[in-house]
């Protein structure tokens, strides 16, 4: 108050851009200056650029074939070598990371945003509502995930498509009682019932004073969840039951691979190579943002 | 303790009408006549519609529902699409292989998952512990699949150790086992050292240290018994895991298990024998579940049964 | 304590006349059932609020002291429809809240604010003093864009808080700091009436008289009617014009602020009021103390007659076995106790 002005010029700079980026620095801060989480991040930035840089970086099409060099080991033309189409390994590992990881991320989004939405309706209202999702919930997580994403591949035929539905909807019911039992701790908060007494609708309770609090643990288990979508994405394309050949997704090539195991190791070892890279990042990531947001389970 | 044994048993009812449901939808939601599935699409008309009264695929939904339950609770699962012989038969000619393996990875990844937590945990040596930790990170972003395809390809080509061509026998079991048991023994190696850590500083220890007992008889009497309550607790977990990952690892060893059968039997849009084998792992999960919850039980005199 | 400013003496509301009733309380009950076993069997029920009956005045400060689990917070949460009622009413200028529902309760809920005991847990740690504010204003879009910017500076400047310090966190202020940036949200909406829900008890004995003349100068200046809730009776003898004794869920006694620390009626507000320090020691050092025998009863299970009889030094046969009648022995003077004439 001892000036006025001053004070008017500071008080209109109540920016939500400005707001966000506080609530984040502590946080932001302590994974920064974890070197190894912060390797992880690069290295998974760095893996996504490439991916979606991929035609930039090699000038060969993923299904190009070349009857000249079939089956060759890694050379400086193909650094990953050719498989027995004559294909460069390189750029299709480049290129069916996008497949792999696009499937992976969208589906934990799928995941994500349905796990949010029931456990929120389900923690929020309670009652019978909360009682019947909670049972379902239950039931759904008392047996194998493995079963639900065959019985969802097997019902929808197998495709890539199917595989992110499937990989999506099976992890619907962890989010949901994770949001559910972060939304019945921080319903209680003095703050929710000030929100209520002001006439906040149930809505706006939900989305500003009850969502941003639930978001640690949920970011936390959202990273854990994509390092397994992903391997869960390229064992089923492996397997046959995600992506068709010709697709270059790692799973596939893996697929492809297993007639030359004798002769070229490499049509094999590159993609999985790959996956394993891509998982390493995540759950190094996931582990420094465990650190980062939850002191309470750091060691 | 009786008592929740029967208690346990009847929280397995809703779990059951849960995946009856879940494996009843898939012939409901997937496109297509099963009695063409079955009989092939040159089928004469007259045939389909003979096969589909004797199906009951005409009645309604709940009926056949009923039905399906029915049969079901009396063993019968249907008949395979592609083999013709009854779909109980086909699991269970697969199953031991299944659970030979499961089981052997369990054990693996148990034993060696505890033993290298408590290693990383008790044993001051900050080498011992990072590397410890390094290779269980590894271990779970390791895709099991692609292991057993490099461990194939190492112990199986270049050494010829093995026949990459599946087989029976202790020997065949060894890659498989291995491979499978490797993501849940980092989960494990994991879990023990930070509730190992967690349980060395309880007051109790601190105790047992004071009074002047060996470090040997501290770790085993006093931290090893509490710290090993959390990892009862996720065998069940484990179990799910193991189940999920021999889907996998039998397709790469090939391997005749269920996992196997199950990715077959989808590739060739064999329903009912999909429809089975879900039911089956599920019921056998469930169970091996719940010898897990009684033998915890018995382990922890905590536990109330209420 | 002592000291009470003469502007505050008498039990005339200064604003608005005498029987100008803001809000009317009527045999208001509110249980909280309890569960247990498997099936979630209804075994009892938690008598928070077991019937009670009062006016407010418009513009007056009515002090509603009780110890911890008298249910006086209920009281006060359930005037605001956070809780619904068990059985009773609750009239703001005549219209029963209960009645209301989505868009007229939202309407009324702008004229009925509150102030929460905690300010560390009643200030969302997430959001900006300045956000914190401006959230009334948003949630009834009663204000946009800048307009919104130039309200919520004026707010803490009314609750003497510097506009320039709306980009903090709560974690940034002091505990009186924190409850001013309450008080100014409560105010945003321009309210009737604020139910101040022990709104000192969580502050450092130096702060609290700062922010009881805070909320005391904003009654002046904006007509405001408070329903103040304390534990005990030396916390409210400041602020209030009338004060209410609550014990056991009910109301055993209710009159002006002179009458009940001068000549208090019923046994348990003289062993409360005798427990207030009295800052004279030669008064001090001589008073009689009252101590209560034993502690406050469950409310799931209410001791049958007078609630307080088994802790009444004065308890008699009648008290064992019904309950008293709360009534008017003077005029504005209500008592609930078998034992006064």
């Amino acid at each position: 108050m001892t000036n006025a002005r001053q004070a008017g010029v500071a008080g209109s700079q109540v920016q939500p851009a400005a707001k966000r980026a506080r609530q984040r620095r502590s946080a932001w801060r302590t994974l920064r200056r974890n070197p190894i989480a912060m390797a992880a991040l690069v290295g998974f930035v760095l893996l996504i650029l490439a991916v979606i840089l991929a035609p930039l970086i090699t000038p060969i099409p993923p299904n190009a074939h070349d009857y000249d060099h079939l089956l060759e080991p890694p050379t400086w033309a193909h650094p990953f070598g050719t498989d027995d189409l004559g294909r460069d390994i390189l750029s299709r590992v480049l290129w069916g990371g996008r497949e792999s990881l696009r499937v992976a991320v969208m589906a934990i989004a799928v995941a994500i945003s349905g796990g949010t939405v029931v456990g929120l309706v389900s923690g929020y209202f309670g009652g019978w509502v909360d009682a019947l999702i909670m049972r379902i919930v239950d039931v759904l997580l008392a047996f194998p995930s493995i079963l639900l994403l065959l019985s969802i591949v097997a019902a929808l035929g197998p495709n890539l498509g199917t595989v992110l539905i499937a990989l999506g909807v099976s992890a619907i019911p962890g989010f949901s009682r994770l949001v559910r039992g972060s939304v019945l701790a921080a319903k209680n908060y003095e703050y929710v019932t000030a929100a209520r007494v002001l006439g906040a609708s149930d809505a706006y309770i939900m989305f500003t004073q009850i969502l941003p609090n639930i978001m640690p643990p949920l970011i936390i288990y959202a990273t854990v969840g994509l390092g397994n979508a992903i391997l869960i994405t390229a064992g089923l394309s492996y397997i046959g039951l995600g992506a068709q050949p010709p697709s270059p997704e790692w799973g596939a090539m893996l697929n492809a691979g297993r007639t030359h195991l004798r002769d070229a190791w490499w049509i094999s070892v590159f993609p999985g190579l790959a996956i394993f890279l891509a998982v390493l990042f995540v759950n190094l990531l996931s582990d420094g943002l465990r650190d980062a947001l939850d002191p309470k389970l750091r060691q | 303790m009786a008592l929740y044994v029967v208690r346990r048993l009847l929280m397995l009812v809703p779990m059951l009408v849960g995946i009856s449901l879940l494996t009843f939808a898939i012939l409901q939601v997937t496109p297509g006549d099963p009695a063409v599935l079955m009989l092939g699409q040159y089928a004469t008309p007259q045939r389909i519609a003979n096969l589909r009264e004797e199906l009951g695929l005409n009645d309604p939904l709940p009926v056949q529902y009923g039905r399906y339950v029915w049969r079901a609770l009396h063993g019968d699962l249907g008949r395979s699409f592609r083999s013709q012989r009854p779909v109980i038969e086909e699991i269970l000619d697969r199953f031991p292989s299944t659970l030979e393996l499961t089981l052997a990875a369990l054990l693996l990844s148990t034993v060696a998952g505890v033993a290298t937590g408590v290693i990383a945990a008790t044993v001051r040596n900050r080498w011992v512990d990072g590397g410890i930790m390094a290779g269980a990170l590894v271990g779970l972003s390791i895709p099991e699949f692609w292991l057993g395809i490099v461990l194939l390809i190492v112990f199986g080509i270049k050494l010829k150790m093995v026949s990459i061509t599946g087989g029976t026998g202790l020997k065949a079991l060894i890659l498989p086992a291995l491979t499978l048991a490797l993501a849940p023994a980092a989960v494990l190696a994991r879990l023990t050292r930070s509730s190992v850590l967690e349980v060395i500083r309880e007051d109790y220890v601190r105790t047992a240290w004071a009074k002047g007992l060996a470090g040997r008889d501290v770790i085993v009497s006093h931290v090893l018994r509490n710290a090993l309550i959390p990892v009862v607790t996720v065998l069940g977990l484990q179990l799910a895991g193991l189940l999920g990952g021999t889907v996998f690892i039998e397709n790469v060893f090939a391997r005749p298990g269920i996992g196997r059968l199950a990715v077959n039997a989808i590739a060739a849009r064999d329903y009912p024998l999909i429809q089975g084998i879900v039911l089956f792992t599920a019921v056998v999960y469930a169970l091996l579940n719940l010898a897990v919850d009684v033998l915890y039980g018995f382990l922890d005199p905590r536990i109330r049964y209420d | 304590m002592s000291t009470i400013p003469t502007s505050r003496l008498g039990h005339q509301p200064r604003n608005g006349p005498p029987g100008d009733i803001l809000l009317q309380v009527e045999d208001l009950k509110k249980y909280f059932p309890v569960h247990r076993g498997l099936f979630r069997r209804h075994v009892g029920d938690v008598r928070a609020v077991d019937g009670i009956t009062f006016d407010v005045y418009r513009g007056e400060t009515l002090g509603l002291v009780g110890e911890s689990g008298s249910g006086k917070t209920t009281v006060g949460r359930t005037i605001l429809r956070l809780y619904p009622p068990t059985a009773g009413r609750v009239l703001f200028e005549g219209i029963d809240l209960q009645t209301l529902s989505g868009k007229a309760l939202r309407r009324a809920r702008r004229r009925m604010q509150m102030i929460f005991q905690d300010p560390y847990a009643s200030l969302n740690p997430r959001m900006t003093a300045g956000a914190i504010v401006a959230a009334p204003l948003i949630i009834h879009r009663v204000a946009r864009g800048r307009e919104v910017q130039e309200r919520v500076a004026e707010l803490l400047q009314l609750v003497g808080l510097n506009p320039g310090l709306a980009n903090c966190y709560p974690h940034e202020f002091s505990s009186g700091q924190r409850q001013r940036i309450a008080i100014a949200r409560a105010l945003a909406l321009s309210p009737e009436f604020v139910v101040c829900d022990e709104p000192i008890a969580a502050l450092d004995v130096s702060i609290q008289a700062q922010v009881v003349n805070l909320l005391q100068s904003l009654q002046e200046q904006f007509a405001l009617t408070y329903l103040f809730i304390a534990h005990d009776l030396s916390m409210v003898r400041h602020i209030s014009d009338r004060v209410a004794v609550m014990y056991l869920g009910k109301i055993v006694e209710l009159t002006d602020r002179d009458s009940l620390y001068t000549s208090p009626l019923h046994p348990y507000t003289q062993a409360l009021l005798s427990a207030v320090p009295i800052p004279d020691p030669a008064i001090e050092r001589n008073r009689e103390r009252i101590i209560l025998p034993g502690e406050t009863p469950s409310p799931v299970h209410p001791p049958p007659g007078c609630g307080f009889h088994p802790r009444c030094p004065l308890a008699d046969a009648p008290c064992f076995e019904a309950a008293p009648e709360y009534r008017e022995v003077q005029p504005g003077h209500w008592v609930a106790c078998h034992r006064v004439p």
